[in-house]
């Protein structure tokens, strides 16, 4: 609708309003301000690039106003007035400030205060201090938004096409969307016009003005017919010079800065006066004063009758806008060892109050500000203090989804981009599997296989999803359990991981560092021993739990491990309410043998003691031994003295830096999510059927299908270790390598010296069922030829059955001879003394 | 040149006027440093400087230079200055530069005002409490170092009217010796404000009670930031300024009453390794003299104190030397999550009598040790303190700061834990949590501070004593059945009294524990190769006692131990290693009795 003529009509008011403006600050009184310190040399001189005392076109409709002021023109908005898009301020920009005392850098030669040289097409002004000419800023930034084409396909939202200018495609979706706000990315804006993004951010205050009033212009001659809440503002992000918040210090005041951290306090909306309405006692006059650095000059001469001091403050009418401030803390990645967490105070204004709550991890994108404490009137003294905050221009949360571990447009990576080229180059490296390995616990002597199981953990397999047919998700996530001799370093390396992992657990079984809820103390009377009970276990959805003392944790605890470590949830039963949280947790178990030493001879299940329903659940169950063998001595004697008389740099070239294990392992974790291809799908399903052979040859079925699923996790993690988003028949053979080795040291038979699954998942070797199977024979036997005796005294029958047969027969073996006999019907057990014999 | 006493009594002239003649421009602060340091290295010119922890507040004037010594217990975040300043006279019309730096506010004439402020710059503010822990010996021996070297040179004769004051003065300094905790003199302008005891004990955030009743904020301007927890002295300009009345009523930061936390603005500072007041030195050439002094009389000195244990321990000479070790442990290296050189210990088997609490063995064994180290701490691990005290510090955002907990303890502060006052009973979650952080404490030598949102983990070096009448509940490194002989009788009380009356015996133990747990130590090739032989050789095949992975590690750092009470820097033949072999053998064959 708006003619060309017309537009150029309000550029040009614009441009005398703006001249009005700085001969208006020229004379305006320059009181010293201890406010916006200049470091740079000595000035005193202000201006203001923004028009104040221009008249607004839009009548107060209503004399209660609270919230959106919109009385002031700041000439962002052309034809704001005629179209209906009200103007808003902005105070996170203080654009609205009258009096800016402005740094004069070294830099500055020619400081003529304003240059205005006419050229055809609009003003151009230098603004003091500064080197931004606001029309050379105007015609930069406009060409910008003509012509940036974003070639980052990954940053690009849905509906965006490449090959149009972006941020004509984002000024598109503001008029169809009618969200007056444009999000300009400042590393586009770097890489497409470096000299306007250095005065972006060193002179935030003045050149956001200017991208707002040339983006609102160019909207409005695009769209004329559209009708925004208010005019649009630029919200620039991603400042290059984003600062780590221990590194704020005073050369940063006043530009604009990115940092990162956490939400840990927001206030509650402060409604702040933007505009002070006054009105004369005596004559009703009426006169608006704006807030000028909080505070507000009170007319003192009324300009209709002449009474002096007469004027009082109308709150209903005065102009409040909303501010909330927000208490942002250093994140924990960014803190040196043996220091506290800093704190920097952010203002949210308007639009951007209430956009972030309480622990949200945010980036922020403002300005930097410093303000005088208030001085005293009556002291002398001069407080030297300031206290400083961020205005708050634009807002970006980190890792919103995290919980629900799904990638969203825009997401931001916490690495830079040379930390993930670094990364990716450590993935081609050939040896990265075992370096991997080799960096985990460095303390701990070889065991190289099971940190390579651990390692496999740390990365875990694909996530899938089969919820839309039913099947639900599957267990992508490994656990493991390590079981061995007391002293073989096992709670050393449970601890390691867990200061490694960043969401982990450490519980113990029993003892001093549980985790739970409450505890009891209690007192064995015969020996005095206190002893802790624990409560509850706390588990970390999408962390790994490293319990130690597996074997002395209580049943109750145990039996909901059941259901975490393979359904991945958790079921609570409060109030008559089942409830079922996710769990996704890996975990990472050790225990001990009963005994006080491993015992060869007997099986796993024998030697721990724990439920073979549980062990079966757990993808990799490595064994601990103290080999005893000299040369493994010799080398792990060396390596102990080393650790405690060694020269620091030894070690430094060998191992990988932790936190580069942290970030390729996070990295991996995160945005690698492989396949099995089809030879390796091959290559899976003969290990499988060679896994079940072992066992039929023997007339056992030695493997099972979740032994299956065992085997493509670990694949797929082992695809992970090296960024392969495909699992190749390299992969498998690895997984399945690993998987025989833990099976070899866990599984094996004490009494055939094979490997026999049958333990892990019925708690008994085939031999021993084969055993079993004898005895109860020879028992039946030996009852049949009772003839027709009706009941057998238990004892007697027991020393005669001991008698009668050649292998030693103890009386477990006898009761549970006699209890399979009970299951066939042949005998029935009458209390301790009888056995009834069914006929 | 100023007078010594000038550049205590008013070191912001003599800024001011190094400010002036530079204008302000670079080489000034240089120049200020220079100044000062070459004061500051003579260990006489600083211990002149009164010493807040010694002298009362009131008797201190604004401005002045004072000394501190005190554990940086919270880091309160960098806070902005204007670092110079030009001023106007309104009357005559002149102009200076006043530089902002070492003060809170200018103090500017009832003519003068500010016409521009030329630098911002930027300072570290850290909140800093007396050293937790710290034994009452150490504070009576700093009493009277520091209370007549540190007020003479600070009374000038110039000053008239403060002479009278010098008696009463001193009769003050003993009155603070007895009375626990006495109300601080209000010094400046906030009449209005009065302190009860409880609110005061909130202010001053203490991690332990204390007898000392005063905090301080310290102003730190170079650029290296101090790692909480540590213990420094400091020298620095006293400031008295209230704080700022903040014209926000949402910033809450924490903004103590200065007549109770006055800040000092650090001119210069001293890492303190350890507080023993004996001896000044804490690095360099003249720290080498003193430990070598001390060295010297180690063997001797070593015999002393085991025969003074193993009496206290009615004969069990093993359990003498077991704390021997366990006095000089300290956490030298860390390896991943390993903390190397710690020796937590765990006596049990300790004797449950009827005698009142005051007089019982953890505390008898407690009143020993506090006689000899310098920083030590008492506590009855009761269901009742675990489940009430606060233990883990934790960030109060409120405040906005970390309310300390009696965990946090300054390295070498030793922990004596007395379990045998637990009984049976709940602990809440609370108390879950802190016996966790103790036996985390006690197994890795480190501590998780609650930030509410996140924990952040701090190390720790607090050698941990746990005495109970079975296995205690917290994992230790060493625990050990004590065999008291308690036909002996009960002669605690007596033996302390006579350790008293033995000054110069006292001061050498003293100075012993001090020095030789901060010893250098290696183990040279020869005997590293001996002892991995010896490790081989016990899990041959057939060896009866394999030694376990375990066993290795708590011997290698025995046998340090062990070599240091002897003040040796170096093993030189394997009989210390077979020395700490045969203390663990028996050890455990008390062990395996005990259990029957």
């Amino acid at each position: 609708m708006a003619s060309p003529a017309k537009s150029h009509a309000s550029s040009r008011t614009s441009r005398s309003r703006r001249r009005s403006a700085g001969a208006m600050s020229d004379i305006s009184d320059v009181a010293p301000l201890p406010s916006t310190p200049s470091h740079h040399g000595d000035n005193d001189m202000d201006i203001g690039m923004s028009p104040g005392g221009a008249i607004s076109e839009l009548d107060l409709n209503s004399p209660l106003n609270y919230g959106t002021p919109s009385s002031i023109s700041s000439l962002r908005t052309p034809r704001s007035g005629a179209r209906g898009t009200p103007l808003h301020q902005r105070p996170d920009v203080r654009s609205d400030r009258k009096v800016r005392q402005v740094n004069l850098g070294a830099n500055e030669g020619n400081l003529t205060p304003i240059k205005e040289q006419a050229e055809s097409g609009g003003p151009q002004l230098v603004i003091w201090g500064t080197d931004v000419v606001v029309s050379q800023c105007k015609t930069k930034f406009c060409r910008f938004i003509n012509q940036f084409l974003q070639s980052d396909e990954e940053d690009l939202g849905e509906n965006m096409n490449v090959n149009e200018p972006y941020y004509l495609q984002e000024l598109q979706q503001i008029a169809d969307l009618e969200d007056p706000f444009l999000n300009l990315n400042c590393s586009h804006l770097k890489a497409f016009d470096a000299d306007l993004y250095r005065q972006l951010i060193c002179y935030p205050q003045e050149v956001i003005p200017t991208l707002d009033m040339t983006v609102n212009e160019m909207f409005f001659e695009k769209y004329p017919d559209v009708i925004l809440p208010h005019q649009i503002q630029v919200r620039p992000f991603c400042a290059d010079k984003t600062k780590n918040m221990r590194a704020l210090n005073p050369e940063d005041i006043d530009q604009l800065i990115t940092i990162s951290g956490m939400v840990i306090r927001t206030s509650n909306i402060i409604p702040e006066m933007r505009e002070a309405f006054f009105r004369c006692n005596v004559c009703s006059n009426t006169a608006s004063v704006e807030v000028d650095r909080g505070r507000i000059l009170e007319p003192t001469l009324c300009a209709m009758c002449n009474t002096g001091h007469s004027f009082s403050i109308i709150h209903n009418r005065s102009q409040f806008s909303d501010r909330q401030m927000v208490k942002l803390q250093e994140s924990p990645d960014d803190m040196p060892a043996g220091q506290t967490p800093h704190t920097v105070f952010v203002f949210a204004h308007n639009d951007l109050v209430d956009k972030v709550q309480p622990g949200d991890r945010v980036t922020v994108t403002g300005i930097y500000r410093a303000v005088s404490l208030r001085v005293n009137p009556i002291q002398s003294n001069v407080k030297s203090v300031y206290r400083t905050h961020i205005d708050v221009v634009h807002y970006r949360k980190i890792d919103v989804h995290r919980l629900r571990n799904q990638t969203e447009r825009g997401k931001e990576t916490r690495f830079s981009a040379e930390r993930e080229a670094l990364l990716h180059e450590l993935s081609k490296k050939p040896d990265i599997y075992e370096r991997l390995a080799r960096a985990i616990a460095p303390s701990i002597y070889e065991n190289e296989d099971i940190k390579k199981g651990i390692l496999l953990q740390l990365f875990g397999g694909t996530k899938k999803d089969f919820t839309e047919v039913g099947r639900g998700g599957f267990r992508s996530e490994i656990n493991i359990l390590l079981c061995g001799d007391p002293g073989t370093s096992k709670s050393q390396l449970l601890q390691y991981i867990f200061n490694l992992v960043p969401r982990s657990q450490y519980t113990s079984g029993k003892g001093s560092s549980a985790v739970g809820l409450t505890a009891y103390v209690t007192k064995d009377p015969e020996t005095k021993q206190l002893v802790l009970q624990t409560g509850a276990l706390v588990l970390a959805d999408n962390g790994i739990c490293c319990i130690d003392e597996f074997d002395k944790m209580s049943d109750a605890t145990r039996s909901i491990l059941h259901e975490v470590m393979e359904q991945q949830t958790l079921s609570i039963a409060k109030a008559g309410i089942i409830c079922q949280l996710n769990a996704r947790t890996s975990i990472l178990a050790g225990a001990n043998p009963i005994e006080s030493q491993w015992n060869k001879d007997k099986t796993i299940i024998e030697n721990i003691e724990l439920p073979h329903t549980l062990l079966s659940r757990f993808d990799l169950i490595f064994l601990m031994l103290d080999p005893q063998d000299e040369l493994y001595d010799k080398r792990l004697a060396r390596h102990l003295v080393s650790l405690y008389y060694s020269v620091a740099e030894e070690n430094e070239t060998d191992f990988m830096e932790l936190d580069v294990l942290r970030d390729y392992m996070a990295y991996g974790k995160e945005h690698v999510n492989p396949m099995l291809n089809d030879a390796a799908t091959v290559r899976l399903v003969e290990a499988y059927v060679e896994m079940r052979r072992i066992g039929s040859g023997r007339g056992q079925v030695s493997a099972y299908p979740r032994q299956l699923e065992s085997l493509i996790r670990l694949s797929e993690a082992h695809a992970k270790v090296r960024y392969s988003e495909v699992v190749e028949v390299y992969d498998v053979e690895e997984a399945y390598r690993l998987h025989r080795e833990a099976l070899k040291q866990s599984a094996t038979d004490p009494m055939s010296g094979k490997i026999d699954v049958n333990i892990l998942t019925t708690g008994l070797s085939s031999m021993a069922r084969k055993k079993r199977g004898e005895v109860a024979a020879a028992l039946r036997k030996m009852i049949e030829s009772k003839g027709k005796t009706s009941s057998l005294n238990y004892q007697k029958a027991f020393n005669e059955f001991k008698a009668g047969s050649a292998v030693m027969i103890t009386r477990d073996m006898f009761e549970d001879a006699l209890k399979d006999l009970q299951d066939d019907g042949v005998v029935v057990v009458a209390g301790r003394s009888s056995i009834r014999i069914c006929h | 040149m100023p007078s010594l006493d000038n550049w205590i009594e008013k070191p912001q002239e003599i800024i001011q006027k190094i400010y002036e003649k530079h204008s302000g421009s670079s080489p000034w602060e240089k120049e200020v440093d220079d100044y000062f340091t070459s004061r500051l290295t003579n260990t006489e010119t600083w211990t002149s400087i009164p010493s807040l922890n010694e002298v009362l507040i009131k008797d201190l004037r604004h401005g002045q230079l004072v000394r501190f010594r005190g554990m940086f217990q919270d880091q309160l975040g960098p806070e902005m200055y204007g670092s110079g300043a030009l001023v106007k006279n309104t009357t005559s019309g002149s102009q200076k530069n006043v530089t902002g730096k070492f003060k809170d506010e200018l103090c500017l004439g009832l003519d003068e005002e500010v016409v521009n402020w030329n630098t911002t710059e930027s300072r570290s503010c850290y909140y800093c409490v007396p050293i937790p822990g710290e034994t009452p010996w150490v504070k009576q021996i700093f009493r009277e170092k520091n209370s007549l070297s540190g007020l003479q040179p600070s009374r000038p004769v110039s000053i008239g009217k403060k002479r009278p004051l010098e008696e009463e003065d001193d009769n003050e300094m003993m009155d603070l010796g007895e009375s626990n905790k006495r109300p601080c003199p209000l010094t400046n302008a906030n009449p209005s404000m009065s302190v009860t005891n409880g609110n005061l004990d909130k202010i001053l955030n203490f991690p332990l009670p204390s007898s000392e009743s005063v905090g301080c904020i310290v102003k730190i301007y170079s650029e290296d930031e101090v790692p909480l927890n540590d213990v420094l002295e400091v020298v620095g300009v006293l400031s008295f300024n209230t704080p700022g009345v903040s014209d926000d009523e949402e910033r809450e930061d924490f903004q103590p009453p200065s007549s109770i936390v006055p800040r000092i603005h650090c001119i210069g500072s001293q890492k303190w390794q350890h507080n023993n007041p004996y001896i000044i030195s804490y690095s360099g050439q003249k720290w080498n003299e003193e430990s070598a002094a001390v060295v010297e009389l180690s063997a001797t000195i070593r015999d002393e104190l085991h025969g003074l244990f193993t009496e206290f321990f009615l004969g069990d000479s093993l359990a003498a030397d077991y704390l021997l070790c366990h006095l000089m442990s300290r956490v030298y290296n860390r390896k991943d999550s390993l903390a190397l050189g710690k020796l937590s210990l765990n006596l049990t088997n300790v004797p449950i009598d009827n005698a009142v609490l005051q007089e019982s063995f953890p505390r008898f064994l407690f009143s020993l040790l506090e006689r000899l180290v310098t920083k030590a701490h008492y506590l009855p691990m009761s269901l009742e303190n675990l489940n009430t005290l606060r233990m883990i510090p934790k960030k109060d955002y409120q405040e906005n700061r970390l309310i300390a907990g009696c965990l946090q303890l300054s390295s070498q502060t030793h922990l004596v834990l007395d379990e045998t006052a637990m009984t049976e009973g709940q602990l809440i979650a609370d108390g879950v949590r802190n016996v966790t952080a103790i036996g985390n404490i006690s197994s890795w030598q480190k501590i998780e501070y609650d930030f509410n949102y996140h924990q952040v983990e701090f190390h720790t070096d607090i050698p941990v004593l746990i005495l109970s009448e079975r296995r205690s509940i917290v994992a230790t490194d060493v625990n050990l059945p004590l065999r008291l002989n308690m036909s002996r009788g009960r002669p605690f009380a007596e033996l302390i009294e006579k350790l008293e009356t033995n000054a110069e015996l006292l001061m050498q133990m003293r100075n012993y524990l001090t020095v030789t747990r901060l010893l250098p130590f290696k183990l040279n090739d020869a005997i590293q190769e001996a002892v991995q032989q010896d490790f081989i050789q016990s899990r041959a095949p057939g060896q009866a006692n394999p030694m376990s992975t375990e066993d290795f590690h708590l011997l290698l750092v025995l046998s340090r131990l062990l070599a240091l009470t002897y003040g040796k820097t170096e093993l030189l033949d394997v009989s210390l290693w077979q020395r700490a072999k045969a203390m663990e053998a028996e050890r455990k064959s008390r062990l395996s009795n005990s259990s029957r």
